[in-house]
């Protein structure tokens, strides 16, 4: 299908009548889009069904982002605060001024930070916009300042997802092989049912696996969009989805013996013999960790022995040392995980856990083939999943990790049928041999990414140091973004880190943070910090009232990309099909005088006298190659830049041109990328010898500084720990309060669009708060009563109560990430309830391996107004 | 093939194919295959900051971002007239600029962060390949691409 590339002009003639094949940008799934432009207006968003991307398929929220593009409260026209005082609800007293006076005003206070530290500025930029990665992560790197943030995002659904999808399989997230997969269980996941990676795409191949007879199981607290549509709902405790994970993969090994041994010495750490320290015995002249070799009856290092003469359960002596494969270690320590003691932790039923465990195992058919496309690979066709449910705590990395030994235990990563990596291995564009990448051996020939966003990847871990991050990542390595550019105690921390200069700017894009990380008293105290502020966005938003300036964006229906998915980790659909590259493309002016974020970048960077950093940050950024690497003296548009970046990976022929009437580029996938386990010799770490190191290492910096490191986070085998909210006893706190991701809402961003806020409206829960009817009627709350919700630490909420069936006893369920209070946002001000004024954002409630922020919280529930 | 399959699971299983290698059980690597380390790096003494000729066998060192601000200097130019591994070179620098860029580029332990990127003649280079003179001048760039985030 091609395209009339019209290039919209502002008042366009009678007459007009266009498709644009671009992408959505309402949620960071980015599906592929199809806009009908006719007489200078856009009549229509729909899927295009050329793209693998969405597959022609659009959500609701896709459909509906005409009236977030057309909205009237959206800024046209830059604004610099006259009122100096900044707080929350303070009015700014806006002022227009003019483009150039905004980014002077912008410029000259970014190069007073840079002349005297780059790392005073903080950048942030909302993951919403998946396109924004490249330019902001670009201008971060070219200005000098590792201080970069996401707000909300990964601090609430990826520190623990995306860093151990990242190390088990070697992508940003996982999902089941659904074309293949006869059995999958989601612990706290929606993929293929709600918004995010590969969304519409996966809800298709969803809904076909189940048509097929795929089981699908959710182990959620909540019975919402995929429980509904699943076999089996196994409501559990907040957060100890763990704990069910560990059972069901004890049950498996213990009790029935079901794993795959030839896997788990060829593909994962499970040979490597642990010595009575805990960690790897290593060969004295390599260096590298030991297997016992069956065949010759001694240690020898693990690259020189064949796999299948290794070890994987026994003790054995060397050089006096008694030592045990690390799965002998991992099979004994998951016997403490009865079924009965996980009930007592999940409250799901002990029975039940054991038939899980044992469907599992049977489902996945150890030592099974089968031949795609003539192809003989393995077939397990058993998926585990996680992600924000699970992850979403302070025992994220083991509640995630448990979720994949499931997986791992009977072979079933990227293999036919199993958990997959969203596109791990490529084998690159055929024409260019661009876009090649595939995971490979590391240290310990352990698996390093071949594709991450950004290089920091996962495995291997740096070495532990002391801070110079705001984020303090530096020193906790395993985490992605930090809670401590906006916690309570940041102050505390950086003294007692040291770190030797305070942020003193701060460059937004896109992100509310003032609602999307925790309660909002400790996120402005931490904005007031800034000297100088400022946001370029398509509303004014609370965090608008912290602003110094504020610029006016295009949105998605207005902007170029060339890229507008990561390759291909992040949205491309897994499993067999097709390689997609698309485009994101205008079908409509700017209104007034907004302009693009990323040629807003450009213009910043030259009047700042750094455009040869962002060029060479731009290069390495997108792998950009002669001759189409960007020169460091040239000021380049935004349009170049994606024209250079379409033409080094796919051809001269195929530049942005092309693009904008072809819309998508495709190629067929092959076996050996899709189940590329079995072609790529890398193991995976089923014990995390590293993590014990880490630990240790953390701790010789971070306790004699005062700052315990509780060693219980860092033990190589997971483990069940409780959250801070399985610890509470306080009387009348007796509801795990958690919100789930809306499939009507992204964020706290759609609120504003008047068809979803129509939808939430009508949807029982959206906009209020569920709990259990049973629960509430005993304790005499009716539905539609106004409850108080208030924690241990005396934060309150207030919403409207749904009484319902699908919920934990004990769960009090709360939907996206609603209750605005900006009169910048009129259609979303006062709906819904803001959940995230309940969380601490501090050390005591961080994991103090990722930073994840703890999300769930013990509440007590008070009736204020009993309903009408 | 299978573990220690109790009587119940060798039920369940009874039926299914029987394994196949498929790849598992592949022949371990003696490690990466690595170039040849090469001959000594140039004093740090030998670096003379300031533009190539064009003709000359020097390599051309681009510093951005945060790495040219700890630096205090954009772009200088090291003889390069016999190979020189990638490594050696990076040690040179940090003699020459200090602890503060060290940091930026060198984990403790001596590996080079893998944000850190570096490219030759626009293409991208490992920290143990070898630069080898061309009888012209060559480009070295080095940035360093912090990008910690979720989504």
């Amino acid at each position: 299908m091609n395209f009339i590339n019209t290039k919209p002009e502002p008042n366009e003639p009678a007459g007009d009548d266009a498709w644009f094949a671009s992408s959505c940008a309402l949620c960071y799934g980015t599906c592929s889009v199809l806009a009908h432009r006719v007489d200078g207006t856009i009549i229509k968003i729909e899927g295009n069904p050329d793209s693998v991307v969405g597959k022609g398929k659009l959500c609701g929220k896709g459909v509906s982002g005409i009236m977030t593009h057309y909205d009237p409260h959206r800024l046209t026209k830059p604004l610099k605060r006259t009122n100096p005082v900044k707080g929350i609800g303070v009015d700014p007293g806006w002022k227009e001024i003019s483009w150039d006076e905004a980014l002077d005003t912008v410029a000259r206070e970014l190069k007073r930070i840079r002349d005297d530290d780059p790392r005073k500025l903080t950048v942030m930029r909302t993951t919403t916009v998946t396109a924004s990665r490249v330019p902001f992560q670009a201008f971060s790197a070219g200005f000098g300042t590792p201080n970069f943030s996401v707000a909300g995002g990964g601090l609430h659904c990826g520190n623990g997802a995306h860093l151990i999808s990242g190390i088990m399989h070697a992508s940003w997230s996982v999902v089941p092989d659904f074309e293949y997969c006869n059995y999958a269980v989601y612990f706290g996941a929606s993929k293929g049912h709600s918004a995010g990676h590969a969304s519409c795409s996966n809800m298709g191949l969803a809904a076909d696996a189940r048509a097929r007879g795929m089981r699908m199981v959710v182990v959620d607290p909540m019975c919402n969009f995929a429980a509904a549509k699943a076999t089996e709902w196994v409501p559990l405790r907040v957060g100890t989805d763990g704990a069910l994970a560990l059972a069901m993969c004890n049950v498996m090994v213990n009790e029935l013996g079901i794993f795959d041994v030839p896997y788990l010495k060829a593909k994962t750490n499970g040979p490597y013999l642990i010595g009575p320290d805990q960690l790897y015995l290593r060969d004295p002249a390599t260096k590298d960790p030991l297997v016992w070799d069956e065949k010759n009856a001694a240690a020898r290092p693990y690259n020189v022995v064949p796999a299948e003469d290794m070890a994987l359960e026994g003790s054995y002596q060397v050089d006096g040392v008694t030592c045990r494969p690390s799965f002998d270690i991992l099979k004994e320590h998951l016997r403490k995980f009865t079924p009965e003691e996980a009930e007592k932790i999940t409250t799901v039923a002990a029975d039940t856990i054991r038939r899980l465990g044992a469907e599992f195992g049977r489902e996945a058919r150890v030592g099974s083939t089968i031949v795609i496309d003539g192809v003989t690979v393995p077939y397990r066709p058993v998926a585990a999943i996680a992600f924000r449910g699970a992850q979403g705590h302070m025992n994220s990395v083991y509640n995630f990790l448990a979720v994949d030994l499931l997986n791992q235990m009977v072979g079933a990563a990227d293999v036919a049928g199993s958990c997959l990596g969203f596109n791990p291995a490529s084998h690159g564009f055929p024409e260019t041999g661009r876009l090649r990448y595939v995971p490979k051996a590391g240290p310990d020939g352990l698996m390093v990414t071949g594709m991450w966003m950004g290089y920091h990847y996962p495995y291997p871990i740096s070495e532990p140091r002391l801070p110079t991050n705001l984020g303090l990542q530096d020193l906790f390595v395993m985490g992605m973004t930090s809670p401590f550019l906006t916690s309570s105690d940041q102050e505390q921390l950086w003294q007692t880190f040291s770190l030797p200069y305070r942020p003193e700017a701060l460059l937004n894009f896109g992100c509310n943070i003032m609602m999307s990380v925790g309660t909002s008293q400790t996120v402005a105290k931490s904005l007031l910090q800034y000297k100088f502020i400022a946001s370029i966005d398509l509303y004014l938003t609370e965090f608008s009232d912290f602003c110094d300036i504020v610029l006016p964006d295009c949105d998605y229906l207005q902007s170029t990309d060339s890229r507008s998915n990561f390759p291909f980790i992040f949205n491309l659909p897994a499993g067999m099909g097709e390689w997609c590259w698309s485009i994101r493309q205008p079908a409509d002016e700017p209104h007034g005088e907004q302009r693009r974020h990323s040629d807003v970048l450009l213009d910043l960077a030259e009047r700042i006298g750094m455009t040869a950093d962002f060029n060479a940050a731009l290069n390495a950024s997108i792998n950009l190659a002669p001759p189409y690497r960007l020169a460091p003296d040239r000021r380049y548009n935004w349009d170049e830049i994606c024209d250079s970046e379409l033409k080094c990976n796919f051809g001269a022929e195929r530049g942005l041109d092309w693009f904008k009437e072809h819309g998508v580029i495709k190629w067929p996938k092959k076996p050996q990328e899709v189940y590329w386990r079995a072609f790529e010799d890398v193991r995976v770490p089923i014990y995390w010898e590293f993590l014990k190191v880490a630990g240790q290492k953390i701790a010789a910096i971070a306790e004699p500084r005062g700052v315990s490191i509780p060693r219980e986070y860092y033990e190589p085998l997971p483990d069940f720990l409780p959250c801070r909210s399985h610890q509470c006893k306080h009387e009348g706190f007796d509801y795990y309060a958690f919100y789930y991701r809306d499939i009507i809402h992204t964020n706290s961003f759609t609120m504003q669009n008047p068809w979803l806020d129509e939808a939430a409206r009508l949807d029982p829960y959206s906009y209020t708060v569920a709990i259990h009817k049973e629960t509430a009627l005993t304790r005499g709350l009716a539905h539609g009563d106004q409850v108080e919700i208030e924690t241990e630490r005396g934060r309150k909420v207030k919403g409207r109560l749904c009484l319902t069936e699908a919920i934990h006893p004990e769960g009090l369920g709360i939907a996206a990430l609603a209750g605005h209070w900006s009169d910048g946002m009129p259609i979303a001000k006062g709906k819904g309830v803001f959940f995230n004024e309940l969380l601490e954002v501090d050390w005591d409630h961080s994991s103090p391996v990722n930073q994840n922020l703890d999300l769930c919280v013990k509440v007590k529930v008070t009736k204020v107004r009993a309903a009408q | 093939m299978f573990g220690a399959l109790t009587p119940r699971a060798a039920h369940w299983l009874a039926g299914l194919r029987a394994p196949a290698a498929l790849g598992w059980f592949r022949r371990p690597r003696r490690g990466a295959q690595r170039l040849p380390l090469v001959a000594l790096p140039p004093a740090a003494s030998s670096l003379v900051p300031g533009p190539a000729a064009d003709a000359a066998p020097v390599l051309k060192v681009w510093l951005f971002g945060g790495l040219a601000h700890v630096a205090a200097c954009r772009d200088f130019t090291i003889p390069l007239d016999a190979p020189a591994s990638l490594r050696s070179l990076v040690d040179v620098m940090i003699e020459r600029f200090g602890p503060a860029f060290r940091q930026r580029v060198m984990q403790d332990s001596g590996q080079i962060y893998s944000y850190c990127r570096l490219f030759l003649d626009g293409f991208p280079i490992e920290v143990d390949d070898i630069i080898n003179p061309t009888g012209r001048a060559r480009n070295l760039e080095l940035i360093v691409l912090m990008s910690l985030e979720g989504g």
